[in-house]
């Protein structure tokens, strides 16, 4: 395996943020008007700029050629003021390779204090990496840094392993759902959810703290409904998901 | 002949006055009495088409279990098809709440015959007379045995038999009897019929007759609103007993003769996990008769395009005709954001329809009140951020020279100590080969190679120059003492040509005591550089076209030194 061939990153999740919200409020827009930006924004020279556009577009915050716009993921994000650092890991995690080495560099270097060469002399000892140029792997390893410092924040050091372990969390959650609907689309009762999910090992505070990231997910929300019923029918007791009590989940389509 | 296909098509002609009515009862979160639109729900549309259809053609009873959160949409559905269907004139259409069948006693059949008594008066008595007109009757029989031919023939309870027998007379009691068999009457009716009570199965009967004999080719559709209500309105007991005319009523529709009868009970889902246990605790047979006629409404997803345009296309056409107002039909994507920032702006997750729409509304009357359309908005923000890209922009305005002399300055500023003056050798270098000037290997003088020194020749003389990026005094004396030492060896080397030593140096550095210093050496030629001299001969060795050379000397005399000129003899 390559190390992801990302060559470019933002430095900051404010100039990150200053591109979406531009783009967003003229979209779609050109190429030669998205350099105008992107080069005003990030001040990286011509080949430069060339290439941010490019990893911008991998990553999928981007999309089009001739016509630019936001993707569908960036456009739900911008226009529900969410956090763009949950984006970065989404779009990330759809990305193998990637996601791979940025679990494992903050793994390594969580303070990312590591320069390049002795980085990736780490990640070759530590997982089946085809070893590269070096040259090009510093390359790459800068803007995966970059990404990857994004991502990061003061309660979360490795945002890919937790998203990994939610991402374990809603697969869990979905078979569970199968077995008590018998389908996509029905009504279950969440507190049935809750129990079936802890006898396969997590707690209440663990169930709670992902269905609220999931209630709050702009992605995966999109495939749900939560819904309340009055007092004398919740036999089974409501669940509180930002001051909010639910009685019913449905998932309309399959998650995963 | 009607088309069912047609059924759910939204209204065409749209006037100002009944949108209004539409808009304001959406406004107050209530289903409008005459939808004009009723948007996605495909599956819901195309199952009541067929079963409508399948009932017109006399193939069988139909029954459809609308279900759906609260303000889904089942009401409006249910006030969609019965103002279509009354408006065509075919078809018989009542609508009633489970807790208005108090009236009744609870009981389901009775209710639709009481309903269709009230609504259809002229049909229904009409119906009942001309059938009981029909009857065959022995003029010389007595009254007893007329009663129980007439049961007899069409098998019915007696005490049904005695009422088609007062219609027949058409004596004092016909109308008595007629409200009886309408289910509208009180006890006076009864006593005076001397009859008992009409069970459940006497109404059905009823029901069943008035289908035989009713003038108009429609069927009977039967809107049954709130079903849930049977849970929470009811006592157990009433319960229980609309549960079973329920059961019957179904069980014994699909065998009518003339089966031109459609049920349609409307429930909300946040009782289906109770609909389930409360009707098959007490009924299992009405349970399995409802699970399979459920229709599940859908919920609105605010993140999907198609069904979010679809909304919104809808009530900007309304706002148009019924107020004359123009939100902006271009700009969905401005409505959406205000959208999901009005609806919590937190979560994707679906939401009912009624939320969707009196919040979308909420949002058109902001805008219509401030006078301002989507469109305003979004130029708005468009004109701010080209107001930035014009002003950001400014250095695309800057001549190639002026962006040139940036770019050095910045690398300039940037580079180490030790790479400056590389950098003043190699943009050298460039200008001499340019201007025609040899570079001359220092190694043939058996001298290494740095980046403070270089070489050059023209046809008269050989140019040994020397770079110092000082930035001290002190460190200038330094690599003056350098130089000389240079210039010694060289000079051994070189006998048969003219040679000149030339000390490059940062004006910045120089002081009264160096300049001193430099007088004592007249062989060796000083020339100082002032930074915008510097940037300038860096900036050459990055023009990439003649013009752009020529721009850059512009601005620039080379030192006459530097070309190996004597100033004597270049004056």
């Amino acid at each position: 395996m390559k190390i992801y061939s990302l060559y470019e990153f933002p430095p900051d999740l404010a100039s990150l943020s200053k591109l979406i919200s531009i783009v967003d409020a003229i979209q779609p827009l050109s190429k030669d008007t998205m350099r105008e930006i992107v080069s005003d924004i990030f001040g990286k020279r011509s080949s430069r700029t060339e290439i941010l556009i490019k990893d911008l577009k991998k990553i999928g915050i981007i999309e089009g050629n001739d016509l630019m716009t936001l993707s569908w993921e960036s456009q739900l994000y911008v226009d529900l003021r969410a956090d763009l650092r949950r984006l970065l890991v989404h779009n990330v995690y759809k990305i193998n390779e990637l996601f791979y080495i940025c679990k494992l560099i903050c793994d390594i270097d969580p303070t990312l204090e590591l320069s390049n060469q002795n980085l990736y002399k780490l990640l070759l000892l530590n997982c089946s990496l085809d070893v590269e140029n070096k040259r090009t792997v510093s390359e790459k390893l800068y803007a995966i840094k970059r990404l990857v410092r994004l991502c990061q924040n003061s309660e979360e050091v490795n945002p890919f392993k937790a998203h990994e372990v939610y991402i374990g969390f809603l697969r869990n959650l979905q078979k569970k759902y199968i077995e008590e609907a018998e389908g996509y689309a029905k009504n279950v009762i969440i507190k049935n959810l809750e129990s079936a999910m802890c006898i396969s090992g997590y707690t209440k505070a663990e169930f709670n703290r992902f269905m609220t990231m999931l209630y709050t997910d702009p992605i995966y929300a999109t495939y749900t409904s939560f819904s309340i019923v009055n007092k004398e029918f919740a036999e089974k007791g409501y669940i509180t998901l930002e001051d909010k009590d639910f009685y019913y989940i449905k998932i309309k389509n399959k998650l995963f | 002949m009607y088309d069912f296909e047609k059924l759910f098509e939204n209204e065409g002609d749209l006037s100002a006055d009944v949108i209004r009515r539409e808009l304001s009862g959406m406004r107050n979160t209530e289903p409008p009495e005459r939808p004009t639109f009723i948007i996605n729900q495909q599956n819901v549309k195309d199952v009541i088409a067929q079963k409508f259809s399948d009932c017109y053609e006399g193939f069988g009873f139909s029954h459809v279990v609308l279900t759906g959160k609260i303000g889904g949409g089942k009401t409006h559905f249910l006030n969609w098809i019965e103002s279509r269907l009354k408006k065509q004139g075919e078809f018989y259409t009542i609508k009633f709440q489970v807790q208005e069948t108090n009236i009744v006693k609870y009981s389901l059949v009775r209710m639709i015959v009481a309903k269709v008594f009230q609504n259809y008066y002229t049909d229904f008595s009409s119906a009942f007379t001309d059938f009981t007109k029909n009857i065959q009757i022995e003029k010389n029989d007595n009254r007893d045995v007329i009663i129980s031919k007439i049961c007899e023939e069409f098998d019915i309870t007696s005490n049904l038999a005695i009422l088609f027998y007062a219609l027949y007379e058409q004596n004092d009691k016909s109308s008595a009897a007629l409200r009886i068999i309408g289910a509208s009457h009180g006890r006076t009716e009864i006593q005076r019929l001397k009859i008992k009570e009409l069970n459940d199965n006497d109404y059905i009967k009823i029901i069943e007759m008035f289908l035989n004999h009713k003038s108009r080719s429609g069927f009977l559709l039967i809107l049954l609103d709130e079903f849930e209500h049977a849970f929470s309105s009811l006592t157990v007991n009433a319960r229980n007993k609309f549960f079973v005319s329920y059961k019957e009523f179904i069980g014994k529709a699909i065998q009518f003769n003339q089966p031109s009868v459609a049920l349609i009970t409307s429930v909300t889902e946040q009782y289906e996990g109770n609909l389930e246990s409360a009707v098959s605790k007490n009924e299992q047979a009405l349970w399995t008769r409802l699970k399979p006629q459920i229709t599940e409404l859908l919920e609105f997803n605010p993140t999907n395009n198609e069904e979010f345009m679809e909304l919104f296309m809808h009530l900007s056409t309304r706002y148009k005709v019924a107020y004359k107002y123009d939100i902006g039909e271009d700009y969905p994507q401005e409505m959406k954001k205000y959208f999901l920032d009005y609806i919590g702006g937190r979560s994707t997750q679906a939401i009912s329809y009624r939320d969707a729409i009196s919040n979308m509304i909420k949002i058109m009357d902001e805008l219509r009140m401030r006078k301002k359309s989507l469109g305003d908005i979004r130029e708005e923000k468009s004109k701010e951020i080209e107001n930035y890209l014009v002003l950001k922009s400014d250095p695309t305005i800057k001549t190639d020279k002026e962006r040139i002399l940036e770019e050095v300055s910045a690398q300039w500023r940037d580079a180490h100590h030790n790479k400056k003056p590389g950098l003043i050798k190699s943009a050298l270098e460039k200008i001499y080969v340019d201007s025609n000037y040899n570079l001359v290997r220092l190694k043939d003088y058996d001298i290494e190679e740095t980046s403070a020194l270089l070489c050059v020749e023209n046809r008269e003389k050989i140019g040994y120059i020397y770079i110092s990026t000082a930035a001290t005094p002190k460190s200038l004396a330094d690599k003056f003492q350098k130089c000389l030492d240079v210039k010694d060896r060289i000079s051994s080397k070189i006998n048969d040509r003219e040679f000149d030593a030339i000390f490059i140096y940062l004006q910045s550095a120089e002081t009264a005591s160096v300049r001193s210093l430099f007088r004592a050496y007249p062989d060796v030629k000083t020339v100082s550089l002032e930074l915008n001299e510097l940037y300038n001969i860096l900036a050459y060795s990055r023009a990439n076209t003649e013009i752009l050379k020529g721009n850059i000397m512009e601005d620039f005399i080379m030192n006459s030194s530097l070309l190996l000129i004597d100033r004597k003899k270049g004056e």
